[in-house]
């Protein structure tokens, strides 16, 4: 019997909503460091990124895909196509904020850039200008219309962030 | 008719064909709804403020072309037939949408200039540049879905959303670098002819509903 194994570096980012969410249903996984080259293995690493995630029934990677498959597995994935449809597109929006988040908190943590961060994609009164999607207001809207329910943990853990 | 599926979109091909291709192989009708810019600044359709969005007896207004992708896909069971298998074609979408991304950054910020070409071809293209750092966005992992596709296709054996989504993002770089994917990836160009040549599909392909511009800017 294998044990849910996570693959990945010694950071939170793109395993830490696959953490949340199997612990919200209380999953005892594995998490195993791996050094850089590693995700060079094609065989094991088809796209040459991680995180990987390994249970019984599947070896798989794309963060994305993976906290699909935990929704489906452990019952966090709604009920009936319309709630689906709607966690689907929670999901898919939260990505978009997430790569632009990148710039000012990796890549140039000036102040300069993280004030044009949120001037972009944080400050309510710019929402319907060009953002590429990704905007705290649009997030929190339909977090709102859906009353905090059935936000998958990859919008938990956003947020925190 | 209420819940008619329809695609709100611009008139461009985009983000909106492999959805106008699920729908096509399954026999679905579905109405065009043609967007200008400023429509999609009605936030409470467009929930993210973008492009498309679709409608049925099911869902109203849903953004997010992959989360259309997913739902057509269970909805029509073009998901794989297990929990094995759909999380194989959601690990083929995302992986698609990573190049994808790459791709919009040749169309909109390289504008196809041929200095971008070849790096963006170096980068992502370049069979040597596969362990290199792409972000995971090469078409050389894309043709490795395909060596162990069974009937061609990439999950299970018979069609799924991953093999519409391989067949669109192969198509979007076949109008840029053929010479380049024909030689490098011929299991690609195959795998493009093939789906290319079911009848509902070669039909699609040469109807008005395919649309002659593929992006925003008119390039690509």
């Amino acid at each position: 019997m294998i044990t849910p194994t996570i693959f990945y570096f010694d950071v939170k980012a793109r395993a830490e909503p696959l953490k949340v969410a199997l612990s919200l249903k209380n999953v005892q996984y594995d998490y195993q460091v791996v050094p850089w080259e590693s995700i060079k293995n094609f065989e094991e690493y088809p796209f040459g990124q991680a995180p990987r995630y390994k249970d019984d029934t599947i070896d798989m990677v794309q963060s994305n895909a993976i906290l699909r498959h935990i929704g489906r597995k452990y019952g966090l994935y709604g009920q009936g196509l319309e709630q689906q449809a709607e966690i689907d597109m929670i999901v898919d929006g939260v990505d978009d904020l997430t790569v632009k988040t990148y710039k000012p908190t990796l890549i140039d943590k000036s102040e300069e850039s993280q004030s044009a961060y949120w001037a972009t994609h944080g400050e309510p009164s710019s929402k319907k200008e060009k953002n590429g999607g990704a905007h705290w207001a649009l997030l929190d809207a339909v977090i709102k219309r859906n009353k905090g329910a059935y936000a998958t943990a990859g919008v938990t853990t956003h947020s925190d962030r | 008719m209420a819940g008619e599926p329809t695609i709100h979109y611009f008139p461009i091909r985009g983000r909106a064909e492999p959805l106008k291709l699920v729908l096509t192989t399954q026999g679905v009708s579905f109405k065009l709804h043609t967007l200008g810019l400023e429509e999609i600044k009605d936030l409470s359709n467009f929930k993210f403020g973008q492009a498309p969005a679709y409608s049925d007896d099911e869902v109203e207004h849903l953004v997010q072309s992959n989360a259309i992708l997913r739902h057509l896909g269970r909805k029509y069971n073009l998901y794989g037939s297990s929990r094995t298998e759909n999380a194989a074609v959601d690990e083929a979408i995302d992986g698609v949408e990573d190049l994808q991304l790459k791709y919009v950054g040749l169309i909109y910020g390289g504008k196809l200039a041929d200095d971008a070409k070849a790096s963006y071809w170096s980068t992502h293209g370049d069979p040597k540049n596969k362990t290199a750092r792409n972000g995971g966005a090469h078409l050389g992992f894309l043709a490795s879905l395909l060596s162990s596709a069974t009937n061609g296709h990439i999950v299970g054996s018979s069609l799924t959303i991953a093999d519409v989504a391989v067949w669109n993002i192969t198509d979007n770089h076949l109008q840029i670098f053929p010479k380049e994917i024909e030689g490098e990836y011929p299991e690609l160009a195959q795998f493009h002819k093939q789906f290319a040549s079911l009848p509902a599909i070669k039909s699609y392909l040469n109807s008005d509903l395919r649309l002659g511009q593929n992006n925003g800017n008119g390039l690509g």
